[in-house]
Order: structure tokens, then sequence, then C-alpha cells
């Protein structure tokens, strides 16, 4: 028999939760502490929690051991996840999280240089005023606060309400936050130049 | 009328950017983007931020990350991951708007701080010729300049001249002359220009060509009348002059009243204005002695004018002195008599608006017949038509006043004013919001010509900092109360983006991001209300409970961070202060001691105050409130007044129950080196006995006080 099809809305799109979601039993077996399913979500969302962590501590050191931490204590932490919502947005939520109780209880800079980090391409606009160097650099200055609202909404592409979903505050929390985030940038990369 | 040119907001340009603006408001912002280079920088900028977001690769974990879990779990290693809570709804509101109203209204006293130049008095001179002046006559100036301004190339004088019928000066946008001086070779700088032919009045500043320095006369400013054939001054250049000083200096303006009375004593203005200013200026008891005598000239005065046929201005200077004496029947008389020669005079708006009675539909219907007339669209009108409008408490009829008088509107706060009336309404909001827009553009964009004479550069530069933060502060109050908390936060934040202190924007944001759910953001704002030495702390304590998830740790790390920013903003651009002038203040007893032998090496708020001018319970409130907030530290408040000791001096200070040292200021020798001759100001004096901050904010004063015990505590 078919499984029901779940939908689930996350900002302004629906979502189909059966078809993005692990399959209840994966979840099950997962929950149950199985290295297989471990494994096997792993290699399904591991990208995308470390992207993240990278992304918002900015050092691959760090991100390794947010990305460790997180799916280390996986299985006892789906036991927490509601199934009638979307897998991925939850995991990237308690990835994100996690990532700023390491930042907020560190507050530790970066170790590695940027670019030896992230192994970004060189930018091939030349007359653009930011390219993405100097905004990994200004991402730096940012706190861990603004520093994820810019990272979900200019890296992950997230709208104000998935950033809000993410971060569980308001939409006009993270609209305002994401404004700030701009400003200070805006101040930075004036700085820079 | 206020020029307009709107840079759309940092709001909406990102809301361009995210493609989250609507059509038509796409539309004028890419209008605008056309040809302004400063905002398609900005623009240029956020979508730089979205391409350099895109180009980003994306990483993949290490290889041997999975190992390292799957052997660490085997292992029995485990974490605690953090929950993702649920979506947030925006809580209800904290405060009711009443509230934010308040704090709204403590904004109204925030004061501009003033930077000191030099004295300036003294050394300097200024000889205009000839000296009693005929309107449309050359003038001839020569300037012998102090220590400040001896050996520039040139000079330059400032002058604001005045007509028989300008209006009380405001804090407007100017409308200054100017004359280059020249060296004689002679250590002299001369210049001349030519008086206009219906010249009444003239007040004038000397500085350098720069704007940097400037020699105001200590603060009085070098004035010119206009005289008569006979070299009597005219009566319309003793009235802008009483204009001029009444809001300046008080023994000064009652100078002039008399002056007026003696040379035309058949004019009712000099009378009225000077029973009723000896009444404004809390002396009933010599109104009440001479009153016998006003009543007798007014009958006298009445007699002459009742066949004969007098200017519009006789007739309202009756109007007043009945008022001030005070007699009813008269004063209907005479009112009904300006209205038929002249019905949108303005004593006639005064009265109709203030006066008229309990009703204040009648005065409404008054000023709205009065605006059917084109001839009466005038500031006066719209004044008056606008303060009926606020007082009837009908919506749309404040809405109209507005709208129809932010095109006449000729300074900020009544531009202000007219403004917010329309950001209360939800169909109006847009138009206000711009309004209040173009105010703070045409700030930024203020030409150097346009400030008071009696700031340099630097001090205009501050005072349009101040102003910018007051116009955002009162649209992010407003937007607050409306409901639109998100749009608040943008326009505090802009505000904040200036770099001041302003603990009362602290207090609205605060209040806005926790209505919109952001606990974490509200933190920094209550940060530095705790470290503000001023802010109430019964304040800060029940905010305190608004952020249940700050712990000790969190709150006292967050406090001292913003000690450092408030040390940095509230001594930003602070020199490191100037000596004490040497001045000798007076006990009751008639002793005298050098200023400086009164300070004891202790941090001093100097008291610059006549409470005959500025006695009001609510000064005096604040004045006991600074005592007792200093009371018990190093620091101390010294009183000095320019006014005499007397049994009516005295009682004062029996009754209103100040604690204070008391200092006599003969002739305002102090203000007058100070600066702030005519003025009520609070002067910050560190323990080294330097001047390092002048305030108009008696409570800006303290925190100056305490801001550099704290500031010298952290160095120590």
């Amino acid at each position: 028999m078919l499984s029901p099809i779940m939908h689930h809305r996350v900002g302004n799109r629906q979502v189909n939760v059966s078809e993005n979601n692990p399959n209840p039993t994966l979840l099950s077996r997962l929950g149950r502490g199985d290295a297989d399913a471990l494994r096997e979500v792993y290699e399904r969302y591991a990208d995308d929690v470390y992207r993240i962590a990278l992304r918002l501590t900015g050092s691959s050191a760090d991100a390794y051991d947010v990305t460790h931490d997180v799916f280390v204590g996986l299985p006892e932490a789906v036991q927490r996840y509601d199934p009638d919502r979307p897998f991925g947005p939850w995991l990237r939520g308690v990835a994100v999280r996690t990532a700023q109780m390491r930042l907020r209880s560190a507050r530790r800079r970066r170790e590695v240089a940027l670019p030896n980090v992230t192994g970004l391409a060189v930018r091939s606009r030349q007359e653009a005023v930011v390219d993405r160097l100097t905004l990994e650099k200004a991402l730096d200055e940012l706190s861990p606060d603004l520093r994820s609202v810019v990272v979900l909404r200019e890296l992950e592409g997230l709208s104000y309400q998935e950033i809000a979903d993410l971060l569980g505050i308001t939409k006009s929390a993270a609209a305002v936050r994401l404004h700030r985030a701009r400003r200070r940038l805006k101040e930075i990369l004036r700085g820079n130049r | 009328m206020i020029a307009i040119k709107r840079h759309p907001s940092w709001r909406d340009l990102n809301r361009l950017a995210d493609g989250e603006l609507d059509a038509e408001a796409r539309g004028a912002a890419l209008e605008h983007l056309a040809s302004c280079t400063r905002c398609s920088g900005h623009v240029s900028l956020l979508n730089d931020l979205h391409e350099a977001g895109r180009d980003m690769r994306h990483p993949s974990p290490p290889k041997d990350l999975l190992d390292d879990i799957l052997r660490d779990r085997a292992q029995g290693l485990r974490t605690i991951l953090p929950a993702v809570p649920p979506s947030q709804r925006p809580p209800r509101r904290l405060l009711p708007a009443a509230a934010a109203v308040a704090v709204m209204a403590s904004l109204a006293g925030l004061a501009t701080l003033t930077l000191t130049s030099e004295a300036g008095a003294g050394a300097s001179e200024l000889t205009v010729d000839p000296a009693l002046p005929l309107p449309g006559q050359e003038i001839r100036l020569a300037y012998r300049p102090g220590v400040e301004l001896a050996g520039e190339a040139a000079l330059r004088l400032r002058l604001r001249l005045r007509a028989p019928d300008s209006e009380p000066p405001r804090e407007t946008l100017g409308a200054y002359d100017e004359v280059i001086l020249q060296p004689d070779g002679n250590g002299l700088y001369v210049g001349s220009f030519q008086l206009p032919a219906d010249f009444a009045y003239a007040v004038m500043a000397v500085e350098d060509l720069s704007g940097a320095h400037l020699d105001d006369r200590g603060g009085r400013l070098w004035d010119l009348r206009a005289h008569g054939d006979d070299d009597v001054p005219l009566p319309s250049a003793l009235r802008q002059e009483f204009l001029v000083q009444q809001n300046r200096s008080w023994p000064e303006a009652r100078d002039v009243l008399h002056e007026m009375t003696l040379l035309y004593p058949d004019m009712a203005e000099g009378w009225s204005m000077q029973l009723t200013y000896g009444e404004d200026t809390r002396l009933p008891a010599e109104a009440a002695v001479n009153l016998a005598g006003h009543r007798e000239h007014f009958r006298r005065l009445e007699r002459e004018l009742e066949d004969a046929e007098p200017s519009a201005d006789e007739v309202a200077a009756m109007v007043r002195y009945a008022a001030a004496l005070p007699d009813q029947e008269a004063l209907d008389h005479w009112l009904g008599r300006l209205e038929s020669i002249a019905p949108a005079h303005r004593v006639v708006l005064s009265y109709r608006v203030a006066g008229v009675g309990p009703d204040p539909n009648d005065a409404a219907r008054y000023l709205e017949s009065l605006w059917s007339v084109e001839e009466y669209h005038t500031v006066p009108v719209c004044r008056a038509g606008y303060g009926a409008a606020v007082a009837t408490g009908d919506a749309f009829l404040t809405r109209e006043w507005a709208t129809r008088c932010l095109p006449l509107a000729d300074d900020h706060w009544f531009a202000l004013d007219l403004a917010l009336a329309l950001v209360a309404h939800d169909e109006t909001r847009e138009r206000g919001i711009r309004e209040i827009r173009t105010l703070v553009d045409h700030v930024s964009e203020r030409p150097a010509d346009e400030r008071p004479l009696h700031f340099a550069l630097d001090e205009a530069r501050w005072e349009s900092r101040v102003l910018k933060a007051t116009l955002r502060i009162a649209l992010g109050r407003q937007l607050l109360v409306s409901g639109e908390p998100v749009s608040a936060v943008f326009e505090l934040d802009a505000a904040d983006d200036l770099d001041l202190w302003l603990p009362d924007l602290y207090r609205m944001r605060l209040e806005a991001l926790l209505s919109i759910g952001d606990e974490r953001a509200a933190r920094l704002d209550f940060h530095r209300l705790d470290a503000d030495p001023v802010y109430p702390r019964e304040s800060v304590d029940s905010l305190r409970r608004l952020l249940p998830s700050m712990t000790r740790l969190d709150r006292a790390e967050g406090r001292r961070q913003a000690e450092s920013e408030m040390i940095r903003r509230v001594f930003l651009d602070q020199d490191p202060g100037r000596g004490l002038p040497p001045v000798q203040l007076f006990t009751s007893t008639g002793q005298s001691h050098a200023l400086e032998s009164l300070l004891y090496g202790r941090p001093t708020v100097l008291l610059i105050w006549d409470r005959r001018v500025f006695g009001s319970p609510d000064v005096v409130a604040e004045v006991i409130r600074a005592s007792d907030l200093l009371e018990g530290g190093p620091g101390q408040v010294l009183w000095v007044t320019p006014e005499p000791d007397s049994e009516s001096l005295q009682s004062f200070v029996r009754e209103s129950g100040l604690d204070l040292p008391l200092y006599h200021d003969q002739g305002s020798e102090l203000a007058i080196q100070l600066g702030d001759w005519g003025m009520r100001g609070y002067i910050v004096i560190d323990g080294a006995g330097r001047i390092r901050a002048r305030t108009h904010s008696l409570m800006e004063a303290v925190r100056h006080l305490e801001v550099l015990r704290l500031g010298s505590r952290n160095t120590a």
C-alpha cells in the first residue's frame, strides 16, 4: 500500500513531504542507533549540513566539528523530529543552531585562511564591488545572529519565512536582522575599499 | 517651502534588490537610480552580495568525517543537539501607545551639544558707520579681530536682516547675508554693504572663510537698528530687536521694551509687551505695582484710537494690552475691530485658536472660512488651522490641514508635525513617511550658509546630526504606535547610525524588537539603557523582566560593552577641553570667589540658570533630580544666576526645596565668557578644572559627568 502523501507549507512553498523525506523506516532505524541508517542519512544530508556549518562559522575545523556533533547526536535528536514536517529543513535548522551555539560559546576567530577553507573559484566579474572572498571576510565581522541570516538568505537562498522557521524567530525579526546585517556589511565593505 | 529631493530609503533599496517592491514604487526607484550615483551604488552593492553568494561553490565534508562519526558513536559518544523551536508568532505589543508617546515627549528636549571655539568677546571690536543708519543707507564696517581670527587673509561677516514685518525668529531655514571683510593693513578688516529699503534690525557675527572659527561676541552677537531722520530708532527696529532678544536674554529684552515706551509713549505696543512680559518673567509684584498705571495708559490710548484709523499692528497691540490687563470687554472690542480690518492677522489667529472659548470647533470653522480665500493661504493661517484641527480631535480635519500646509511649512519642526499627522493614518502613511525622509535629506544637504549665526561649521554639523536623529526617531515612534514595529526598527537603526548616544531611541527600539519577538536583538538596547547613568533604574528593572532568557553573565558582559560604546559616543568629536575663564562669582552676602576656587577639584556641572525666565516646576524638578543623581559621588552641581540676591529669590529657593550652592554672576560675566549669554546652559567641568562639554539639557550634562568618571576609571 502506498503511503499517504503529506503536504507541508514552508514559507510560501508547499512541500511534498513524502517525496523529500527519508522513509519512516529509515528514520525509525536511525532513532534506534542503527549505524547503516546513520550512514545513509549522512550520505544524503552531510553536504548540506557541512556547507551551512562552514558558512556560518567560517572555519573548516568548526564546520567539521559541527557536522560531527550533528550526526553523532542525530539518532537521539531524531526522536524529537515531527514527521509531519520536512526532514531536510529540520536538519538544517539543527545544524544552524549547533553552529550558532559553537560561535557564541567559543567566540573564536577562524583558524585557517579563507581561500583554503572554502576552495572558492576566482570570480570573473572584475568590476564587481564585492567578490565572494571579500564577502567571506566581511561575513566574518558580523555577529553570529546577523551572519546566520545573511548566510541563509544570500547563500542558501531561503525566504524570510524559511529563515524565521530555521532560527526560531518571527518573520519580522528575520527581516530586521537581514536589514541590519546588510547595513553592517555595507559599512564593512566601505571600510575595506 | 522646503525643496524636495528624496532618496529611496535603505529599506526600499533592499526591497528593490530582493524584487519585493510593487510596480509603481519600483518604477519610481529605478527612475531615481538612473540619476543618483549614491543610490545606484547601494543597489549595486546589494546585487553584488547576491552574486557573490551565488558564486560560492558547495564544499563537501572531508572524506574521513563519516568514519569518525561512526567510530565515536560505536565508542559510546553522544551529543545533545539544540532543539529547533516551532515558528514564532509576534507577541502582543508590550506598551500602550501612550507610553511610547511619553518616551517621545522627552525627546522634545533632546539637546544640541555644542562645542566651544573661543570666548570671542573682549579683544575683538566691530565698528559700524554710520552708527545710526537709515534704511537703504550704505554701511561701512571695520572689524578688529581677537586672537583667534587675527592673521586671516580675509574674514566673513554673516548677518541676518529683519524687516518690520518679519516673523519671530525660529530655528528655521536661514536666509543669511554675508560681507567679505578685507585687511586694511592697519590690523582692521573692512567691508561695506547696502541696507535694504525695508530694513529694521540686524544681528551679525564674524568668522574665518572656512567657517571653522567664529566670533559671535560671546554669544551676544553684534546688532544694528534702523533709525529715522531724527536719529531715533524706528519702532519697527525696536519691535524686531525685542523679538530676537526675548529668546536670548530676559534683561536685554526688557530694556528694549523700556526704551520703546520712553521713545514712543503713545504706542500701545511697548506698554502691552512690557506688561505681558513682566507677567511672563515672573515678576508679578512689579507688574501689580504698575497695573494701575497701565490701566490709565490703556484708557488714554483707547480714547486716542477710538475715532482714528489705527493700523492693524496698532489695533493688535491694543488686543494684547487688553488681554494682559486683563479686560475682557476691551479685549472683545479690539479683537472684533482687528478681525474686521485684518482677519488673518497673527494676533487674531492666536486668539481664535487659544482664546475663543471652550469649543475648538468654533476656531476650526473660522479658520476653514479663512482658508477658502486664497489670499490667506499663509504660514500663520496654516499654523492656526492645523492647531485648531488637532484641538478638535477630528482626524480627517487634521490630515486635511496637514496636507494643505506641508507645501508651505517653513521650518523643520512644523513640517515634522504635519508629516507625523499623515503617518498616523494608514491611507496617508506613505506620504507622511516620504515627507519626513525629504526633511532628513534636506538636513543632510543643508548648505553651510543656512546655519545660525552663532554656530561654527563643526557645531552646525553636530546640530545637523542631532536634527536628523530626532526626525528619524520621531518617525520611528509614530510607526511604532501605528503598529509597524519592523518599519520602526529600520528608522531607529538609521538614527542610531549617526553615532549619538540616544537612550530614548534604545527604549523605543527595545519595545519594537520585543514586539516582533526578537529578544536577543532587544538585549543590546537593554544593555545600553542599563549602562546609562541617567536612565531611571526602575525602568531598567522593569525592562529586565521582559528578557527572561538573559543570564547575569550576559547582562554584565553586555553592560560592559555598552559602557565602552557610551563613552565613545558621548565624547565623540570632543576636544580635551579648555580652561575656566577668570571670573569672580558672588555669594548672597557679597563675598567674591574665583570660579576655580569653588570647584575643589570635583567634577562639576555648572548650572547657568535664571529662574525668573526658566523657573517652571519641571525645570526645578529636573535640577533636584540631577543633584540626587550626583549625591554621594564625586560630582557636584553649582548654580550660577545673573539674578541679584533678593527676598524673592530666597523664598523661591526655600519653597522649591533646592539645596544647591548658589552664586551670583554679576553682569552675566561668566555666561558671556562661556558664550552662553542669555541662555540656560549647563557646563561640564572635569576634576582638572577643564570645560569638557556644554549642553542645554541638564540630564545630558549629568550623563557627561558620569561618563567622564567612567572613562577615567576605565583608563586607570
